[in-house]
């Protein structure tokens, strides 16, 4: 019994200084940092603009040696799903996945068609989120691809992407998406879905290139150029106006 | 000087009977799981692109939620030397090894591709919490069994060192797996730092079901009275299950109420309100079968009846895993496209678990199951009255 006793003071002890190890070193790490904000409110008092000020962290630019972009004109899509199909023919996408598609919106009674695809988003949710790189943003122009032997197809990418532009592959056993038709950008086309187009709706191009129509559209000051889901601060290269 | 292993085996018919079913299941569920590796899952399983994960990620959470908190409730006694946890602290251990593979079991046939697993090796992503979390879980499983191993062969030094390492990596990767939901920003439901927190507590509360249940359970089926430390024991684990329920109430009231008053895309409304499609999950199963009922009957009886103890942890159990469950469906319920107003957004999506994944998660459930039952046999899981 005075063994259990013994057994119960030591266990008490000992949780007794853990504890107080752990208030030593919490307390070793933070009263510095206490201390050196109560010095910044002391120089610089509370609601003051003298004294040192802080900059807020620039955010990121990426260089990209092309900076390609879309600029979609919402109000000239007719629906006609050309794309879809151009895109699904191309790139031997199957019946049940989709890599574009349009979407039928309607607000206060009015009815309209707005194509989504990738955004290729310059801090994008699906590259972080990916844990073997197998999702990744290409240096040289901003594209964000998936390298389909790297996928071990834990979708977490399809959760983290808030533009629903992803889907699992089972022919290729693994994560596909739009890649701005990378490959036939490489041989100076334009992407399929641009190229189908009947309604010019999708304009496509390098934004460091000044003379190009996407740069001019997205400097024209006079119409409002919107991104959607901006909330979520990804930063889409997919730009939504009005023609 | 007990026997640390016990090689003649001995079942009783209904022992028997139950190692051959949970074998089957594990069986059909392996079988299953390789027919979806060649066949792939679109057809096998429920999963759509709108909600690319469900029942089997819920189970997978089910199971390491559970294992985490068995290891905290070992923790206590092993590592902090509370004495009066210390004599459920081994089987607490054993537990926490055997559901974390349950959990394995389901995730392994959740991936669409997990034979291409070693990309985690050759080019990992050092941002991504999956990463994280995969690498913490394999050290926290090292140590787990290590310390089981330890704790076999009564080094109890050893143990305690491993044990706290062991509830480190376990802390840790349980909250980095909260993070991989709570770091979806396009994802509402989960955005926030509440989720690493909630899976913590939450862990706590699995873990004090769980450790209840089985050690009840096996007492009863190697038909041992509790001696007194095991009987003071039970009752301090009884009120430690009062405590989690509590804190789990508290934790569940804020964030629903902040949830319905700050609109946040359909945050809570799918869950909360009294029309939403996981209105008989939320209600029946989380909060009354999860919460409610165990917290109600535990403390009319004071934590003394055993048997109130055990049903009780037995009903928490299920509602536990519906509370897993509903967080994966109640993520992805609201379509991304809703907040532009897409008309193909305006319901929720839709999903309904498939024969196949019911079958694969019951292998999972029957892994633990057989499992335990060996381990109840082979190993003297009762900790000794001396160390």
């Amino acid at each position: 019994m005075s063994n259990d006793n013994d057994k119960k003071t030591f266990s008490r002890r000992s949780f007794l200084k853990i504890t107080a190890g752990s208030m030593t070193i919490i307390s070793a790490v933070t009263t510095p940092l206490i201390a050196s904000i109560a010095r910044g409110v002391e120089e610089k008092g509370i609601g003051k603009v003298e004294g040192k000020v802080h900059e807020i962290h620039e955010i990121k630019d990426f260089k990209y040696k092309h900076s390609y972009c879309m600029v979609i004109l919402e109000d000239r899509c007719i629906d006609c799903e050309r794309c879809m199909d151009a895109c699904r023919k191309t790139w031997d996408v199957p019946e049940y996945g989709y890599r574009t598609r349009i979407l039928e919106v309607e607000k206060r009674g009015h009815k309209s068609f707005m194509p989504v695809l990738c955004f290729h988003c310059d801090f994008a949710p699906c590259v972080v989120a990916c844990p073997t790189q197998a999702s990744h943003k290409r240096k040289e122009d901003g594209i964000v691809l998936v390298d389909p032997k790297k996928c071990i197809g834990c979708k977490v990418c399809m959760l983290a992407c808030p533009y629903d532009a992803r889907y699992y592959n089972e022919d290729i056993h693994a994560i596909d998406k739009c890649t701005f038709c990378q490959p036939r950008l490489e041989k100076g086309l334009k992407p399929a879905c641009v190229e189908a187009c009947p309604a010019h709706v999708r304009i496509f191009g390098d934004l460091n290139d000044h003379d190009s129509e996407v740069y001019k559209l997205l400097n024209d000051y006079e119409k409002t150029v919107r991104v959607l889901k901006p909330e979520c601060h990804t930063r889409p290269r997919v730009h939504y106006r009005k023609s | 000087m007990k026997k640390r292993f016990n090689f003649s085996l001995k079942f009783s018919k209904l022992e028997l009977l139950l190692c051959v079913i949970f074998a089957l299941s594990l069986a059909v569920a392996v079988a299953i799981g390789i027919k979806g590796l060649f066949q792939g899952h679109l057809e096998l399983y429920g999963t759509t692109r709108e909600m690319p994960i469900a029942l089997l990620l819920g189970a997978y959470i089910f199971f390491v939620v559970t294992s985490t908190g068995l290891c905290i409730i070992s923790a206590i006694g092993h590592v902090f030397h509370f004495d009066a946890f210390a004599p459920i602290a081994k089987r607490a251990v054993f537990l926490s090894v055997v559901t974390i593979m349950g959990g394995f079991v389901c995730l392994m046939f959740e991936l669409d591709s997990p034979w291409k697993m070693y990309y985690f090796v050759l080019t990992p992503n050092f941002k991504s919490g999956i990463w994280w979390m995969a690498c913490l879980y394999s050290f926290y499983l090292a140590f787990m069994i290590t310390e089981f191993i330890a704790l076999v062969y009564n080094n109890h030094k050893l143990g305690s060192i491993l044990g706290f390492l062991g509830l480190s990596f376990g802390l840790a990767a349980h909250s980095n797996m909260g993070a991989v939901f709570g770091t979806l920003q396009g994802r509402p439901f989960w955005f926030g730092a509440y989720m690493p927190i909630y899976f913590i507590v939450s862990a706590f509360f699995s873990g004090t079901a769980a450790i209840i249940f089985f050690t009840y359970l096996s007492r009863h089926v190697k038909q041992r009275p509790f001696d007194n430390r095991l009987n003071q024991s039970f009752r301090n684990l009884g009120w430690l299950f009062v405590f989690a329920i509590f804190i789990m109430m508290f934790f569940d009231t804020w964030s629903h109420i902040i949830g319905t008053l700050a609109y946040a895309g359909g945050k809570t409304q799918a869950i909360d309100s009294f029309e939403g499609p996981l209105k008989i999950n939320f209600w029946f199963f989380e909060i009354t079968c999860g919460l409610l009922v165990p917290f109600i009957f535990i403390l009319l009886t004071r934590a003394r009846n055993q048997a109130v103890m055990f049903i009780c942890s037995a009903i928490s159990i299920c509602g536990i895993f519906y509370m897993r469950y509903d967080l994966m469906l109640a993520g992805q319920i609201v379509p991304l496209w809703h907040e532009v107003g897409a008309t193909c957004a305006r319901f929720y999506n839709q999903y309904a678990p498939t024969v196949p994944e019911m079958l694969v998660f019951c292998g999972g459930l029957s892994f633990v199951g057989l499992v335990y039952i060996l381990g109840e046999k082979i190993l003297d899981l009762d900790e000794d009255e001396v160390h």
